[in-house]
């Protein structure tokens, strides 16, 4: 993708910007499904997008697919259509709008999508292998499941150096050496580790400038809301990943947002509950979800979803550059494995960030559709709670499907938490 | 697919097909084989359940209509 979107004014920069380099994208994808072209289809955790960009595949993110025909309302379509082949309710709501989608040809609200040409997994979600078989169903798609080594246990990663992760590392890397034939085949383009190297070191510049944003979200008031402008950046840090467009993107963010720091503008007009958002968001009523916090003074300035669904961005760690596919995957392992472990010991990454952001309170955020993200929450929220002298909500509803999602419920229980956070403040003056 | 071989080289008439609700990588198969025993034009029948099913009547009724399907058609 050529050059950078026109020259704006600093505050809201982020969104506009991030908007319309999706518009491009997504521009750029149903070109290639007009030219009858296929694209690498890949998920955020793990999407190995540096390597595959040297092959110069069109690169399709499903979960992202998915997720807009929610925000855009048009998800029960795509359900539906999918429920009528065979797909149970109790299903992954962004498989059967995958499924609904492909259904169509490719049909989406932002333009066609091209054909699953080959397919990368990794092992981060039980559910993109049983989705990944679908288009091998479809399609014959050639499917690569990269099986990454997770945590043993809560606290035990290992780092480079160790012996242990020294042989996670060496069966990472073997696996990355036997995709890349079939890039080669697939593509009929040669790989060239110069490209590679390359991808990579926008990566880890891109990286430099994400973990900057997360950081600058420690200020009072936050510049920047973690679930509606996060879900943002999230997008432009996993689908361009690896791309100029991408780095300038956050170089820019960076400078937002540490403008809007200085100046001390938040995101709303009086920031008074700092939160931590754990889980998937409410994509149905994504706007209408936040402005039940936002009006109380309620801001989302963290949350894992940045850490588990960034491709590893937001980790103070970068790739070596010196050897490229031992490089990648190092990132590959610890990215992965650092998504798991956001997913799987959610209550200890909140508490790593309870301090540094100040927070108030924190709201699990489970969905019906997502098991692996939402089965640990009431666990995480208890454990939590024996450690730590921090409020938490739990709520229920789902990231895609409005049938799931009463927003009436929702919100007489954010106002009663609200009213505790309060009570609570009030007793401490 | 493995279990359209299994089931022709059984002789199988009919298939049932069931998933708990819990288990998300049976009920996408479900999907799979439904459409499998499509193409080949074998009767199946589909069901799901759950976890702490304590009534199992309706279940009854719908198989009782099944294998009536099968026995008379």
């Amino acid at each position: 993708m050529g050059g950078r979107p026109g020259d704006q004014e600093s505050v809201g920069r982020g969104v506009t910007q991030g908007a319309e380099l999706f518009r491009r994208w997504f521009a750029e994808l149903d070109q290639a499904a007009e030219r009858g072209e296929g694209a690498a289809y890949v998920f955020v955790m793990g999407s190995l997008g540096e390597l595959l960009r040297c092959f110069d595949f069109p690169i399709v993110f499903p979960e992202i697919n998915s997720l807009q025909t929610a925000v855009r309302r048009v998800a029960h379509e795509y359900l539906d259509e999918a429920e009528d082949y065979g797909y149970s309710p109790d299903v992954c709501a962004y498989v059967k709008a995958d499924v609904g989608l492909q259904l169509r040809g490719g049909k989406h609200p932002m333009g066609r999508l091209p054909r699953p040409a080959l397919a990368v997994l990794t092992n981060a979600c039980n559910t993109y292998i049983k989705w990944a078989e679908i288009w091998e169903r479809l399609y014959q798609t050639p499917v690569v499941t990269i099986d990454v080594p997770g945590t043993r246990y809560a606290g035990g990663q290992t780092w480079p150096g160790d012996p242990d992760f020294e042989r996670d590392r060496a069966y990472v890397a073997q696996q990355i050496r036997e995709l890349i034939p079939i890039c080669e085949r697939l593509s009929k383009r040669k790989f060239d580790i110069d490209r590679l190297r390359e991808s990579m070191t926008l990566a880890n510049e891109m990286g430099q400038s994400f973990r900057h944003v997360l950081e600058l979200n420690r200020n009072r008031p936050a510049p920047f809301n973690a679930v509606t402008d996060g879900t943002i950046y999230l997008g432009v840090a996993n689908g361009l990943r690896g791309t100029v467009d991408a780095r300038e993107y956050f170089a820019d963010l960076v400078e937002e947002l540490a403008d809007r720091a200085a100046e001390g503008l938040g995101t709303v007009h009086e920031e008074k509950f700092r939160l931590a958002f754990l889980g998937v968001p409410c994509y149905p009523l994504f706007r209408r979800f936040n402005e039940m916090f936002s009006a109380w003074g309620g801001v989302f300035v963290t949350s894992t979803y940045l850490a588990f669904a960034s491709g590893g961005a937001g980790l103070g760690w970068e790739y070596n550059l010196a050897d490229p596919i031992e490089g990648l995957a190092e990132g590959l392992l610890i990215n992965v494995r650092h998504a798991m472990d956001n997913m799987f010991f959610a209550d200890r990454a909140v508490e790593l960030l309870a301090d540094d952001y100040a927070l108030d309170g924190v709201v699990y955020h489970a969905v019906k559709s997502c098991r692996t993200v939402s089965t640990g929450l009431a666990d995480a929220r208890r454990a939590l709670s024996t450690r730590r002298d921090l409020p938490g909500l739990l709520l229920e509803s789902d990231m895609m499907d409005r049938r799931v999602v009463s927003e009436a419920q929702m919100k007489n229980r954010i106002d009663a938490f609200f009213e505790g956070l309060r009570s609570r403040s009030a007793a401490r003056v | 697919m493995a279990d359209g071989g299994r089931r022709s080289d059984r002789g199988a008439q009919a298939a049932i097909l069931t998933a708990a609700k819990m288990c998300e990588p049976g009920l996408d198969e479900q999907v799979a084989y439904s459409r499998a025993l499509d193409e080949a034009g074998v009767p199946y029948f589909v069901s799901e359940f759950e976890e702490r099913m304590s009534s199992f009547d309706h279940l009854q009724i719908q198989l009782e209509t099944f294998v009536e399907n099968i026995l008379f058609d």
